[in-house]
């Protein structure tokens, strides 16, 4: 009879410590699991998001004079890419992108644009020399945004 | 003494009730993040057979085969010779829509005035050249 409060103060306590260790446990727990959704919703984006040259990378027109090419890029992911979001990178110098013939910034699977890229200063570029071209792609849907970026290696064609 | 072990039960079974369901979140979660891994991207494989130079009728002719397994829409064949912007196949005779697996088409081309070297094919990541030959 003796024992029934001595009792209760020990439920109430591991009731207590119970209580604080499964709230940390399940803000854990719940952090984890929104770090993997985040991942795996960041992981299916990047893999939908793709984009390829069209461009023959043997042969690159590529004018000294301008500093100046075209550079045609297919959307061959999944899902829609945003135009405005390109970037293009000759031989390590960030290039000036300006899309020919699209309207807005939605870029179609399959769709090919073309981009009129220009150095920024001037360059001068070698016929017949192996250079990096490397690209850059993002897609018109955020949250998360998709991203994917490649690289080849072209030969230009100077004039 | 009873009540405080029904008390003890009540609460026990709550806790694993709410694990249980942070579990099968997670478990989820994880499902999901693997399904990054089984993205179908389209792997089309179109073909450049040979591109051959006609000297008298000025004409170029692509032959072209579906080497893959997926059905491709011609508008998505890009060809571009020697370091001309791509163009794409859509331009030339014959008109199809769709080239299926295993089918081989002959395009004829008639802007050129003289010989070209080289003739290039891209569909989405996939690529194919050939030299022109007479």
């Amino acid at each position: 009879m003796g024992e029934g409060p001595s009792e209760l103060i020990m439920l109430t306590t591991g009731l207590i410590v119970a209580a604080l260790v499964s709230s940390v446990l399940l803000t854990t727990w719940d952090s984890m699991s929104q770090g993997l959704e985040n991942q795996g919703d960041q992981a299916i984006k990047d893999a939908k998001t793709r984009a390829s040259l069209v461009n023959d990378p043997s042969s690159i027109t590529w004018s000294n004079v301008d500093d100046q090419a075209n550079i045609f890029l297919q959307n061959s992911g999944k899902i829609s890419l945003n135009i405005d979001q390109t970037y293009i990178v000759l031989n390590g110098e960030i290039m000036t992108l300006t899309p020919i013939g699209t309207e807005g910034i939605t870029w179609s699977t399959g769709v090919v644009v073309q981009f009129q890229i220009n150095a920024a200063t001037d360059i001068t570029l070698s016929d017949d020399t192996p250079y990096f071209l490397n690209i850059g792609v993002s897609s018109l849907s955020v949250s998360p945004t998709g991203t994917y970026s490649f690289s080849e290696v072209v030969r230009l064609d100077i004039p | 003494m009873a009540g405080s072990s029904i008390a003890g039960m009540l609460v026990g079974t709550v806790f694993i009730v709410i694990f249980a369901s942070a579990t099968v979140t997670m478990v989820d979660n994880i499902n999901n993040a693997q399904l990054a891994s089984q993205v179908d991207l389209p792997s089309p494989e179109i073909t450049l057979i040979s591109s051959v130079w006609d000297d008298t009728s000025n004409e170029l002719t692509y032959t072209i085969t579906n080497t893959g397994s997926d059905t491709v829409q011609r508008e998505h064949i890009f060809l571009s010779v020697d370091s001309a912007a791509p163009f794409q196949s859509s331009s030339w005779t014959p008109a199809f829509e769709y080239i299926f697996p295993g089918e081989t088409f002959v395009l004829v081309d008639t802007t050129f005035v003289t010989q070209p070297t080289r003739v290039f094919l891209v569909v989405f990541e996939y690529s194919s050249s050939v030299a022109v030959t007479t």
